[in-house]
């Protein structure tokens, strides 16, 4: 997951990713959130991690060698990866930044819960707005 | 009355309030009304840091090249709630073209597609439109202002 720390679209999704990550541990996937944003040093991504209670893994892209490796360009954008390294999904998290409350298309939950039952993803690519990635 | 209407055409000539809202299929009926002009259309946001660092750019570009045919046009991506915000910060860069809310309502993904199937979401984002209504250019991320300037150049030869 490229992640910010400033960035509003990618904030409005910390309790979201803060749950799914704690609840699909549990059935053997990892969460892992990427920072290349280069005006978001390490230090502030520990400290808002720990302001918001983000327990999964946490990796600072100081060139952000890793969003070009993936293409990634804004936050938050998510790609799951299976265990053969081949990329499942890509894209939101749902298509309400606004208000978990009323998600219609909960798409990386779609995405994961169709993996774990050796489906196929019906929607492996999606959309949203979001801050665009402060490359070097 | 009369001086009132003035105001408001005065604040939309200048694009300090919300010329209104378009969808995909309003924002394209839009940029065709400017045919035989190149259109800049850019998508921004008040919350997107690198939108609002460009958007005096945009103002200065708008102002050197509309007497030679470009057009700018911008679309705040802002949701309905965040309007007084929208309207403030454009109230502050008296930008000199309009610009318009996303329409509410509708799944996102179908708006970024139909302005260009290669537009992730990522914000600011623009679009350049040639003189005969075709898609000429899109830039994703911030912009310097040289590089806006070549690509206008470029299309209003």
């Amino acid at each position: 997951m490229f992640i910010a720390t400033k960035c509003p679209y990618s904030n409005a999704y910390n309790d979201r990713m803060r749950e799914m990550a704690a609840a699909y541990e549990k059935q053997g996937i990892v969460f892992a959130g990427i920072n290349s944003n280069k005006s978001e040093p390490a230090d502030e991504v520990v400290s808002h991690a720990k302001q918001h209670g983000l327990a999964f893994p946490l990796m600072k892209d100081p060139e952000n060698k890793v969003a070009d490796l993936y293409d990634a360009r804004h936050t938050p954008e998510i790609f799951v990866v299976d265990p053969q390294g081949k990329l499942r999904y890509h894209g939101r998290i749902d298509e309400n930044y606004e208000d978990p409350a009323k998600v219609a298309s909960p798409d990386l939950k779609n995405a994961l819960d169709a993996m774990l039952v050796g489906k196929a993803i019906a929607r492996a690519e999606t959309k949203a707005f979001g801050c665009s990635i402060k490359r070097v | 009355m009369a001086a009132l209407l003035l105001a408001a055409s005065g604040s939309l000539a200048q694009g300090t309030r919300l010329a209104g809202e378009v969808d995909a299929g309003g924002l394209s009926e839009r940029i065709a009304r400017e045919k035989g002009h190149v259109v800049l259309v850019n998508f921004w946001a008040t919350w997107c840091v690198p939108c609002r660092e460009e958007f005096p750019d945009l103002s200065r570009l708008q102002k050197a090249y509309a007497a030679k045919g470009l057009r700018v046009i911008g679309i705040s991506t802002d949701l309905e709630r965040e309007t007084p915000a929208v309207e403030k910060f454009l109230g502050e860069q008296k930008p000199g073209f309009p610009n318009y809310r996303k329409k509410k309502g509708g799944d996102d993904q179908q708006f970024i597609d139909a302005i260009d199937a290669s537009w992730g979401g990522e914000l600011p984002f623009t679009v350049l439109y040639a003189s005969d209504g075709r898609k000429a250019r899109v830039l994703s991320g911030k912009r310097p202002y040289s590089e806006y300037e070549k690509e206008v150049r470029a299309l209003l030869r």
